[in-house]
């Protein structure tokens, strides 16, 4: 006889729990009354807190009708009376139901925030039962901003509107939903045995039996079966501890531009600031500077609020930094003035500076940033992605210390699920599963509250860790604020694991590539404010002004497209826009500031010039990167005028032969090269004859490049599984030559795109420059330039802009295999003893390193979330640097720094410091007290030493906070060292 | 109506995440591409009556909109 599979078709008990549960839903709104007379404007945000109205007069807005509109903002308005029964209650709530996002006064005062994660909101007594609604609403269709199931299917731009309503709650029935709720999400969360599960369904299909559907009776009997027969069960307390701590991720720019980030901010604040009021165990902790700042500029009324509940200890601003700043693509003075900015807002807003730094969303973070913490305060780290982002190997710590380049070491938090959660006991369950360091007696961290866009913690999420405390089955639950968690947490009495290193994120790979103009925007300005703060600082000691504030705002301008979702590329089209915007004000102003006049060019660089330096001259001969200009060349010494030769004029030095396989054969005194058509090179070796190339060397390479959902973010290693065409269009031919240089160019070409590649060799230099300006039109293709070099090398040098990593070139294990595409500054190296090549850019940091090769990525063309992202024409250029011994006995770091770093048109004189040896004086300004000048200095290639003054300095912090006075102070490598020097001893420093 | 749609209603598409574009028009309706977060919008219809009135009145012309979606890795 065959087997019959017997299917059920009845309902099951837990369907039916299921069932009734959204029937207690239905019970829990008590009273409605419908609010009527709406008004609403419409209209666009224009800047932080300006609009410009699509309605010159509110119109009427009835519930069915639609409001919203894209980008819009709606201003809604009501005056209601609120009925006999409800005037003076504590416990009438306002009630819109809507994918928007809404800020809302009541009677004048800013009260709170209805948005998809939240419907109601509490309003304050009316004894008078008036009640004047003012609403500022927008509405934007985010894929992910949100986390709650039960709004998804509102999203979208236009809206119905459902009504406004004044409600009371059944508090009863709300009580017995959360109480049900909270076994319930255990029931379905998969984290249980069948044991455990089956009491739970038999007891939550018990107690709802108890409840009268027809009449609503019963609730009460209800509560007290779950209270005996749940919470007060025989089930066991399940072991370990799990600290919950509420925030709320605020991207300030993403799928929203940086302007709405002001109300996004707004919002939540005021809906932590209420709920503070009613749970009084809620301690909330915010993050970045910037935000506190425009809440203080926009909303003073509300940053008072916030900064009561900062004394009262609620409400916790963390994190340290000005924004939460992407930590690979930054140089090290950006990430310095994260915290320098960061740490002293909040010090003077708040009284003290935070000891953590809150970063839960960033894309990997660099080796240099624990030392940049130490430095700057900061004990703590806090991160999520490599725990839960990872898409190749598990990271294998959650609890740890991380060891940066130089050795500094932070205690670092990575908790093992995600950042954004409901605290809801199956999400406390799974964290406390997937802890890595049980053994270590640190608490694992759950990091609860709605984000992306803000929004929070919900009066639900509170009201479920309300009853975590007397809930079986759990883990032990702290609710605690940020700082509080980790201070008591970690210590030298826990036995924790040292990470060494950068903290890579094996995904979003792509985020070092996309949107090249802005990595290039970025780095020139880093570069020019430098330069600016350095004339500013050299003039103030001559007895002039320092323009702190206007250098400030500028820092800070270029701080904010640091977020990270903004420089690694990852948003819609109009935060690029704005955000190049941001770039041309800030190249505009530092300029200005910068002070460039007269026919003199000035070093600013802390070491001799070696390569001829580029110029823009109307007269001049030669043209790079489309700017017309002349190399100059001469004596380039440290930080100070430059004292030009006159350009040689003979072109002996170079000869370049046709070869019969249509190559050809460049020659130089110091070089000798074979190139193809392409402007690869097939051969190329120093004057002792010594090969560099293996391979295809400078070979331009084309992929497809379709990640998939993340397309902005991720480069998958498949692409190299499929190449495309790039045929050359115009082959490579001499086309100048004169005493100092020499172009050879040459095309490439799809259909949709054209790459016009030069070739630029220098007389006596082994550096190579290859210059490429290209119309770019392709859809979802990667471009690089690969380099196989000649040269045995295990391992890659990779700057950091504060000193170099060195990564493992080899395939052996996941962890090698993960790091397919890694961030590097201005130059990466391979190199065995005795020689390697370098190649040096200005303004790429992705690269793939494995074998002998070198694979640097130029240019993507993803689709979302900005569809023409990188589209359109494009300049840059690297260098190739074939070099004898290794890369700090090539110097190739200073090379590196002299080719993004033009010659200066000032009138300054030199800036004479003592010996810096491997120091690269990063920043010259005036303190933040205005008090002193300031170096900042970098050891760059791994040495210690010793900077002698003829003079004590004040030795300080990253913060500007002096901790010794020496004349002689050592250094570790890579060391960041901030000194501060009297304004009398500075002006000494100057040359007469 | 292509400057129209590019200067006035796209931008402020693109601010959602959306992207709408000129595809085909003639007498009676205007066909655009929906692209982007439009491309699988639920609210999509909704959006283009929105644009509809727009058009009405800021050009004083009345087409029905309609829109092609064109889910982005789809994209030839």
């Amino acid at each position: 006889m065959g087997h019959v599979k017997v299917i059920r078709r009845s309902m099951r008990p837990d369907e039916w729990t299921q069932v009734r549960i959204g029937w207690l839903r239905g019970l829990m709104l008590d009273r409605q009354e419908e609010i009527t007379g709406w008004t609403i404007r419409e209209g666009r945000q224009t800047g932080e807190n300006s609009y410009e109205m699509d309605d010159a007069e509110p119109r009427p807005l009835r519930r069915g009708d639609l409001y919203f509109t894209p980008d819009g903002t709606v201003f809604l308005h009501a005056e209601a009376v609120l009925p006999e029964d409800l005037r003076g209650r504590t416990d009438v709530r306002l009630r819109i139901a809507t994918a928007g996002e809404m800020l809302v006064r009541v009677n004048g005062r800013l009260q709170g925030g209805i948005d998809p994660n939240r419907e109601t909101m509490l309003l304050p007594p009316a004894p008078d039962g008036r009640v004047v609604i003012d609403i500022e609403g927008y509405c934007r269709s985010k894929p992910d901003d949100d986390r709650n199931e039960d709004t998804m299917h509102l999203k979208g731009c236009r809206q119905v509107f459902q009504g406004g309503w004044f409600v009371t709650l059944n508090q009863e029935a709300a009580a017995l939903y959360q109480d049900v709720f909270v076994f319930w999400n255990m029931l379905q969360g998969g984290q249980l045995d069948e044991d455990a599960c089956a009491v739970i369904s038999d007891r939550l299909y018990h107690a709802l039996n108890l409840v009268d559907w027809e009449t609503g009776g019963g609730l009460g009997e209800a509560r007290e079966y779950v209270g005996q027969a749940l919470y007060a069960s025989r089930l066991p307390r399940g072991g370990g501890e799990v600290a919950l701590v509420a925030h709320s991720h605020l991207d300030i720019a993403y799928y929203w531009r940086r302007i709405h980030a002001v109300q996004k901010n707004a919002r939540t604040c005021l809906i932590q600031l209420e709920l503070m009021d009613r749970y009084p165990f809620l301690r909330y902790t915010h993050t970045q500077a910037y935000l506190f700042e425009t809440l203080e500029t926009y909303y003073p009324e509300l940053f008072e609020r916030v900064r009561e509940k900062v004394k009262s200890g609620q409400f916790e601003p963390a994190g340290g930094m000005y924004v939460e700043s992407d930590c690979n693509l930054p140089a090290a003075e950006s990430l310095v003035r994260q915290f320098l900015y960061g740490q002293r807002y909040f010090r003077s807003a708040f009284g003290r500076a935070c000891t953590n730094c809150w970063l839960p969303d960033v894309f990997g973070n660099s080796a240099i940033l624990p030392q940049i913490l130490r430095k700057s305060g900061i004990d703590y780290f806090v991160s999520n992605k490599m725990s839960t982002w990872n898409d190749t190997n598990r990271f294998p710590h959650n609890s740890f210390i991380w060891r940066g380049l130089d050795g500094s070491q932070v205690y670092a938090c990575v908790p093992p699920t995600h950042f954004i959660t409901a605290a809801t006991p199956t999400e406390i369950l799974e964290n406390w599963a997937a802890y890595q360091d049980k053994d270590s007696g640190v608490p694992t961290l759950c990091m609860y509250g709605y984000g992306d866009g803000g929004s929070g913690v919900t009066e639900g999420m509170l009201q479920t860790i309300e009853r975590l405390d007397k809930t079986p089955l759990l883990p032990r639950v702290t609710v605690t604020g940020g700082e509080a968690y980790l201070a008591s947490s970690f210590g030298s009495d826990k036995p924790l694991a040292v990470w060494d290193g950068e903290l890579y994120l094996e995904m979003h790979r792509g985020t070092f590539t996309t949107k090249s103009d802005l990595k290039r925007q970025n780095r020139r300005l880093e570069i020019l404010l430098r330069d600016a703060e350095f004339a500013q600082a050299l003039r103030w000691l001559q007895g002039e002004s320092y323009a702190a504030d206007a250098l400030r705002r500028a820092w800070k301008t270029l701080l904010v497209n640091q977020f990270h979702d903004i420089l690694p590329g990852s948003h819609i089209r109009p935060v690029f826009e704005d955000a190049m915007a941001d770039y041309a004000r800030i190249g505009s102003e530092a300029g200005a500031l910068l002070g460039e006049a007269g026919e003199k060019w000035y070093n600013t660089l802390s070491f001799g010039r070696r390569l001829p330096a580029f110029v823009p001259d109307e007269r001049g001969k030669e043209e790079h990167l489309g700017q017309r200009g002349r190399y100059v060349t001469g004596r380039m010494p440290s930080l100070a005028p430059v004292l030009e030769t006159p350009p040689r004029h003979d072109a002996g030095w170079l000869t370049a032969t046709p070869r019969d396989d249509g190559s050809l054969l460049v020659e130089t005194d110091a070089l000798r090269a074979v190139l193809l058509p392409d402007g690869s090179f097939a051969s190329l070796c120093d004057e002792t004859g010594r090969e560099y190339v293996r391979g295809e060397f400078n070979r331009l390479r084309l992929f497809r490049d379709i990640p998939g959902n993340y397309d902005a973010w991720d480069i998958l290693p498949t692409y190299r599984e499929t190449p495309l065409p790039l045929p050359v269009d115009s082959p490579l031919r001499l086309v100048q030559t004169d005493g100092e240089t020499a172009e050879l160019r040459c095309a490439l070409a799809t259909p949709k795109s054209r790459f016009l590649r030069t070739l630029r060799l220098f007389r006596g230099r082994h550096e190579i420059e290859v210059e490429h300006r290209v119309d770019w039109h392709e859809d979802h293709v990667l471009a690089k330039a690969e380099f196989d070099c000649n040269v045995r090398a295990p391992y890659a040098l990779c700057d950091l802009g504060a000193g170099f990593i060195a990564r493992e070139t080899n395939r052996n294990t996941t962890w090698q295999q993960a790091r397919y595409e890694v961030c590097h500054h201005k130059w990466c190296d391979l190199s065995e003893t005795g020689g390697g090549v370098a190649i040096i850019n200005d303004g790429k940091y992705g690269v793939g390193l494995w074998d002998s090769t070198i694979s640097l990525s130029l240019l993507r063309a993803t689709c979302r979330p900005d569809l023409i992202s990188d589209r359109g024409e494009h300049s840059f250029g690297y260098l190739i640097v074939p070099h004898a011994g290794s890369a700090t006995e090539a110097g190739i770091n200073r090379l590196a720094l002299e080719y993004n770093t033009p010659l200066r048109r000032l009138a300054l004189p030199a800036l004479r410091l003592p010996e810096l040896g491997s120091l690269f004086l990063q920043a010259v300004k005036l303190s933040e007290d205005g008090e002193r000048l300031i170096l900042r200095l970098t050891e760059q290639d791994g040495r210690r030493g010793v900077l002698r003054f003829p003079f004590p300095v004040k030795v300080m912090n990253l913060l500007e906070d002096a901790e010794a006075d020496a004349d002689a102070v050592p250094y570790r490598p890579f060391e960041i060292l901030t000194l501060g020097i009297g304004k009398k001893d500075a002006a000494k420093l100057l040359a007469p | 109506m292509k400057n129209y749609l590019e200067r006035t209603i796209a931008p402020r598409v693109r601010a959602d995440g959306g992207w709408l574009e000129w595809a085909a028009e003639d007498d009676e309706t205007l066909t655009l591409t929906a692209r982007g977060e439009c491309a699988q919008c639920k609210c999509l219809d909704k959006c283009l009556d929105w644009v509809r009135a727009r058009i009405r009145r800021d050009l004083g012309v009345d087409r029905a909109v309609r829109a092609v979606r064109e889910p982005f890795i789809w994209r030839k």
